[in-house]
């Protein structure tokens, strides 16, 4: 057993986790962080992405033990105070949500993006998001709810979520 | 299962020593492994966290020789988003797995894994790098092109691991490039690949590296079609002229993701392609490291 | 907008989707995020073989094991033979299946299964079990199972509904509207096409799910990933033997369906541990396991011979299929039905027309229902022959589908004739937008410009073509919906509605439904949907039934409760009821005064004759109006690798009114992606003894944003009479589209007819070698 200490969406946790369980596996089943699905177990359909230091990854593929000391958050850190994210807004305003299974992670992977590019090219975000998978939407209305976000950021650049330089 | 994170180069080569474990440099490839019941090891040694084994630089190797350093624990995320690499490492590094996992995946462990459609794999070897192993009681360093031993095997002893991977600084005054096909764009695994390098003078090919990877047990290069090109004008060649030549050098097998018949076609397009790309530009395209 | 459309205040809106908060925000709203103390988790042995008799199993090792709370297999399980599809009673398919059993018919059929403490100790106390298989001789093509001499899958006494158990066919359709024989003598012209279509699956991004518990009462729960939550609880009750009434199955939100949930897998399982044990048990497929043990698109041989005029117009048509239901014949003769059922009345024109095939059994995996449910498999042989009869008849191929598509007001005798496997219901066509699907798609796609002209970028070639289509909305005078409207008294509604919401936004367009009688915005509706001890009955979300007849359940409840309040209200404003009407959640008299709703619900609650504000309502469709679809598809074909791109996607789909326009553009989308899939990449691949090959989504491939064409989706309205607020379903008919229209463009571009999906670069390299040899 191992002792590890991070933080998740900004509060210190501490875990004694076996050496086999995967983050995924600390976050649903230890932290009860179940906005974070799983759906093929071994990386290949991004259900389970988090942001491991600010990247996506998928954390099925990680073991917890491997995130000693890093900073994760996930989908249940996006809505502030019950306040959805400007990402969020735009997910439901663009009808970019069907069954919703995929959602969490297709917006923690946009996180990622948008943290990174404030203004994404349609290119870098099919890239950014290419390793997620939607069977219910067809990708459209996702893209076009990433343009929405980055668009109503760019404008509303006094807001709480512009201040904090994250795309909320 | 134990699992065990060394500070340091040497004690991670010591650990290694010790215990025979399996080095976990990422971990996207040997989770998928362990999770399926294909492995089971008893210790893992997680290196990806080694400052000195992170980064990409300008060095002096074994041979005094200047060179471009690639840390083994460098993400495929950094390789591919670098503008000190050649383009078609980072070509190469960017066909790797999802953006999810190029974040966690490193190219030692993409080289190590020593998966025949390993993306980063062709390009290596068109680059002629040289890998530097480490071991408790030193290192040694080999080249690309001896390093593969058959899919999912290499020279690595049981006591070493990979510590840096070398480019000749002059790699980065190629050109180069790489293609892949793949069953679908994204996330896709390489039904073949092929990768070039090449410095045109006066229009002419020379200092010819042509790699393909996904078509026989190791990646190959593929010399005979090397000395076919070299000193020929990319408008004299044509995609039937050097079929042969290439199909002498592959050995391609069927299986779930492809036949062997059809790699073989598709591999001459690949590189008749990179070949294209290559010579449509006029010098190397990246700044060399450092710069 | 038609104009009886134009007037609708919340209808016909792109309203937000009222569980999109809590999907956005990750609430645990799925199956597996409700974590129960003390659960067992449960984990299923798959056979090894494709044909096997179990001689012995000997289950002490794994019951011995710390940690084991139980374990089943067909010793200790009822033996009731029944289907696993969850269709309408009586179900339409045989029979055929025993929770365990003493013989496995298909590589990942079921053996045992064990709950533990952990999946760990399941994984172990798996293995710990020690299984004697005799192996079968097995049944691995189509062509193998009608031979003579042919192994009997299913040589068991108590099956029943198999048509022909010695030869393992499950189904047999044969149905003649004139006499094909004259009719393709008479003809000028003759096509022939058959078509193969390959093993599919869904591949909702949840895999089958089910949580099982008992509640306070001891009655089971079972809170479980399906389409099919009424037949989830009727199914279970006769295969575990226990009183309906035990049971209580709740659908909570789904990550999606597409059909494979429609099917009764893993509930009987994980409810009887429950039973057993007293706790709650977690049974969830791993991915390995969906491809290997759910359901799979019937993978059919179809043949299309058409008979035409030299003018154009088609004289016979005749299609014969041959289908794979694998080991189990779960929607064996529906899908098989609907194969001709939801194709042939397009070209209703022909005056001879013959229908007929057989569904046959194989030890391969197991068909199931499948978006699209067979007419995707008929359309692709059936689009690629008026393509290549347009093409004998040098006419262009649009012209030859105008001339012969089914118009508004006819009607096909195949109607009548074909249906749900058995005779179908005679029905003309009130609402048909198809000219105008056809007309504003071909200028989308820039036909006349582009069509014929190959254009050759290196070594891409361009082509265009199309197909169209019709699918249907429900199953007429089978499916049932029921819908129960109650008004709050602060002039709320809850709506409770048995119907069930894939993702697909039913619970949000069902509400903007019972919003637009009642005169409230959306947000008043408070929908519970999908729980069988709190909402009525409704057969479930399948054959594109939700909008048009849980739709009609709904809008009828509404309109009772209507009736009701307007019944409250009339002496409060001193009119008379038949007068007032709702809006702005208010009732108004003609004069203009008006009352709150939740004045008219305080005084039926609290002050005059009082009683609860509230109604039911059913719906049985006595028709299946059907969408229509115009498709385009602009590809570019590698002539060095064989690579099909496509470049461009164009459909117009005529689905009455489009209750909520976003959502149905998002049903569009994701049936087109789901079918671009189908046909370019997605193939479930079977070694010599019928294992999957590729069970992952590292190999079978799905769509990925980067595989997303440029993709136009316009919605061509039309007023479905019949349906509620003029709609009609548009869950399917998208899917049927990409195969034959991304076919019959790569004919366009480089000359080569594929009949054999999907068309994989190799295919698609090997026909144009031939093709050039």
């Amino acid at each position: 057993m191992h002792t590890i200490r991070f933080t998740v969406n900004g509060h210190v946790e501490q875990a004694t986790v076996p050496a086999t369980m995967t983050l995924l596996d600390l976050l649903r089943d230890r932290l009860a962080l179940t906005g974070t699905k799983e759906g093929c177990g071994i990386g290949e359909c991004g259900a389970c992405t988090v942001l491991l230091n600010g990247n996506p990854i998928t954390s099925c593929l990680m073991l917890a033990v491997e995130a000693d000391g890093s900073d994760i958050e996930t989908i249940e850190g996006e809505a502030i105070g019950g306040e959805l994210s400007v990402l969020q807004q735009a997910f439901i305003d663009e009808g970019a949500t069907q069954c919703g299974f995929c959602t969490p992670g297709m917006i923690m992977s946009a996180r990622g993006l948008l943290n990174r590019i404030p203004d994404p090219s349609h290119e870098e975000i099919i890239e950014a998001i290419a390793g997620n998978l939607c069977r219910c939407t067809g990708y459209e209305a996702i893209i076009s709810a990433i343009q929405l976000a980055a668009a109503r950021l760019s404008q509303d650049i006094g807001s709480r979520d512009a201040q904090e330089g994250r795309a909320r | 299962m134990r699992y065990l994170k060394p500070s340091s180069v040497s004690e991670a080569a010591d650990v290694l020593e010790s215990s025979r474990g399996m080095i976990l440099a990422g971990g996207t490839d040997a989770y998928v492994y362990m999770a399926e019941g294909f492995c089971h090891p008893e210790t893992l040694i997680d290196i990806s966290s080694i400052d000195t084994l992170r980064g990409i630089y300008v060095a002096t190797d074994d041979r005094e020789e200047e060179v471009i350093r690639i840390g083994a624990c460098t993400t495929i995320a950094e390789i591919a988003a670098s503008q000190d690499l050649p383009t078609c490492l980072r070509q190469g590094a960017r066909a790797v797995g999802s953006p999810q996992i190029r974040n966690l995946g490193t190219i030692g462990g993409n080289v190590c894994n020593a998966s025949p459609c390993g993306d980063t794999l062709a390009p290596l070897l068109c680059l002629d790098a040289r890998f530097v192993l480490r071991a408790s009681g030193g290192t040694r360093v080999i080249a690309c092109e001896d390093f593969f031993t058959g899919p999912k095997k290499t020279v690595l002893k049981p006591n070493e691991f990979l510590e840096f991977i070398e480019l000749p600084a002059s790699s980065c005054g190629k050109a180069s490039a790489f293609r892949m096909i793949g069953n679908r764009k994204g996330q896709a695994i390489s039904q073949a690949n092929a990768s070039v390098s090449l410095v045109m003078v006066d229009g002419r090919m020379s200092d010819l590296r042509v790699a393909v990877g996904s078509v026989a047990p190791v990646p190959l290069r593929l010399g005979k079609l090397e000395e076919f090109l070299t000193g020929k004008r990319v408008k004299e060649v044509s995609l039937a002229m050097f079929k042969e030549p290439i199909l002498e050098g592959i050995r391609p097998i069927d299986d779930v993701r492809s036949s062997a018949s059809y790699r073989q076609e598709v591999t001459v397009a690949l590189v008749f392609d990179a070949l294209a790309e290559c010579a449509s530009k006029d010098s190397g395209e990246c700044e060399g490291a450092g710069a | 907008m038609s104009d009886r459309a134009k007037n609708f205040a919340t209808v016909g809106k792109s309203l937000r989707k009222v569980d999109g908060v809590a999907l956005v925000t990750g609430k645990p709203e799925f199956v597996a995020d409700l974590q129960l103390p003390d659960t067992l988790i449960v984990k299923v042995l798959g056979s090894p073989f494709a044909h096997a008799r179990i001689v012995s199993i000997d289950v002490s090792a794994a019951e011995a094991m710390p940690g084991v709370a139980c374990v089943l297999t067909h010793k200790n399980t009822p033996t009731t033979r029944h289907t696993t599809a969850g269709q309408g009673f009586p179900e339409p398919s045989p029979y055929d299946t025993r929770m365990f059993e003493n013989k496995v018919r298909f590589v990942g059929d079921r053996v045992a299964a064990v709950a533990a403490d952990s999946e760990e100790i399941a994984e172990a106390a798996l293995k710990a079990i020690r299984v004697e298989y005799e192996e079968l001789p097995a049944v691995l093509s189509i062509d193998e199972a009608r031979r003579d001499g042919a192994p009997v899958i299913h040589d068991e006494p108590d099956s029943t509904g198999i048509y022909d158990v010695v030869r393992n066919i499950v189904a047999d359709v044969d149905i003649d509207v004139g006499d094909v024989v004259q009719g393709f003598d008479e003809s000028d012209e003759i096509v022939e096409v058959t078509c193969e279509t390959q093993y599919a699956q869904h591949t909702p991004i949840e895999t089958h799910v089910v949580l099982s518990y008992l509640d306070s009462a001891n009655r089971l729960v079972l809170r479980t990933s399906t389409q099919v939550p009424f037949h989830v609880r009727r199914i279970v009750a006769q295969t575990l033997g226990i009183p309906m009434q035990q049971i209580r199955v709740i659908k909570p939100r789904i990550g999606g369906g597409f059909g494979t949930k429609q099917e009764i897998l893993l509930e009987d399982v994980a409810g009887l541990i429950s039973m057993r044990t007293g706790r709650p048990a977690l049974l969830s497929l791993t991915r390995k396991e969906e491809f290997a043990s759910s359901r799979t698109r019937h993978p059919m041989r179809v043949r299309v011979k058409l008979g035409a005029m030299k003018d154009g117009r088609l004289h016979a048509i005749e299609m014969e299929a041959t289908s794979n239901t694998g080991a189990y014949g779960s929607h064996g003769l529906t899908v098989l039905a609907n194969t001709g059922s939801k194709t042939l009345p397009l070209y209703n024109k022909a005056p001879n027309a013959h229908f007929y095939g057989q569904a046959v059994y194989t030890n391969l995996p197991v068909g199931g229902a499948y978006r699209g449910y067979g007419a995707t498999q008929g359309y692709f042989p059936l689009e690629t022959a008026m393509d290549e009869m347009a093409d004998r008849l040098g006419m262009d191929p649009i012209e030859l589908r105008r001339i012969n598509h089914i118009q508004l007001g006819e009607t096909s005798p195949i109607f009548e004739k074909l249906g749900e496997g058995r005779e179908g219901v005679s029905q003309t066509v009130k609402s048909c937008e198809l000219p105008r699907c056809i007309e504003i798609g071909s200028e989308r796609i820039g036909w006349s410009k582009k069509r014929g002209k190959r254009l050759t970028i290196g070594p891409w070639v361009h082509g265009i073509g199309m197909s169209i289509m019709m699918q249907g909305s429900g199953i007429p005078e089978i499916d049932m919906a029921a819908a129960t409207i109650k008004m709050n008294e602060d002039g709320s509604f809850n709506l409770l509605i048995g119907a069930t919401d894939l993702g697909t936004g039913s619970d949000t367009i069902l509400a903007q439904i019972a919003a637009e009688v009642l005169g409230v915005p959306l947000d008043k509706m408070l929908v519970v949907s999908s729980d069988t001890d709190l909402t009525p009955f409704d057969v479930g979300a399948y054959a594109s039934s939700t909008t048009y007849v849980s739709g009609m359940a709904v809008q009828r409840a509404a309109e009772k409760v209507r009736d009701q309040i307007v019944r409250v209200a009339a002496p409060l404003l001193d009119a008379s009821a038949d007068e007032l009407t709702l809006r702005d959640n208010a009732v108004f008299a003609p004069a203009g005064t008006s009352v709150s709703l939740a004045r008219v619900c305080q005084r039926a609650m609290y002050e005059t004759d009082q009683f609860q504000i509230g109604a039911t309502a059913s719906c049985v469709p006595h028709e299946s109006p059907a969408p229509f679809l115009a498709n385009f598809a602009e590809v570019a074909v590698n002539r060095e690798t064989g690579k099909v791109k496509v470049v461009h996607y164009v459909a117009a789909v005529d689905c009455g009114v489009a209750i909520n326009p976003q959502l149905a553009e998002g049903q569009m989308e994701g049936a087109i992606v789901n079918g671009i899939g189908y046909a370019l990449t997605e193939e479930m691949i079977l070694s010599s003894k019928g294992r999957v090959r590729n069970p992952s989504l590292f190999d079978y491939k799905i769509p990925g944003m980067l595989d997303v064409p440029p993709m136009d989706i316009i919605l061509v309205e039309s007023y479905e009479p019949t349906g509620p607020m003029g709609a009609k379903s548009v869950g399917e008919i998208g899917i049927n589209g990409p195969i034959p229209t991304i076919a019959n463009a790569i004919y366009d571009a480089v000359g080569i007819r594929l009949t054999e999906t999907p068309f994989t670069p190799e295919r698609v390299l090997q026909a144009m070698k031939e093709a050039s040899s």
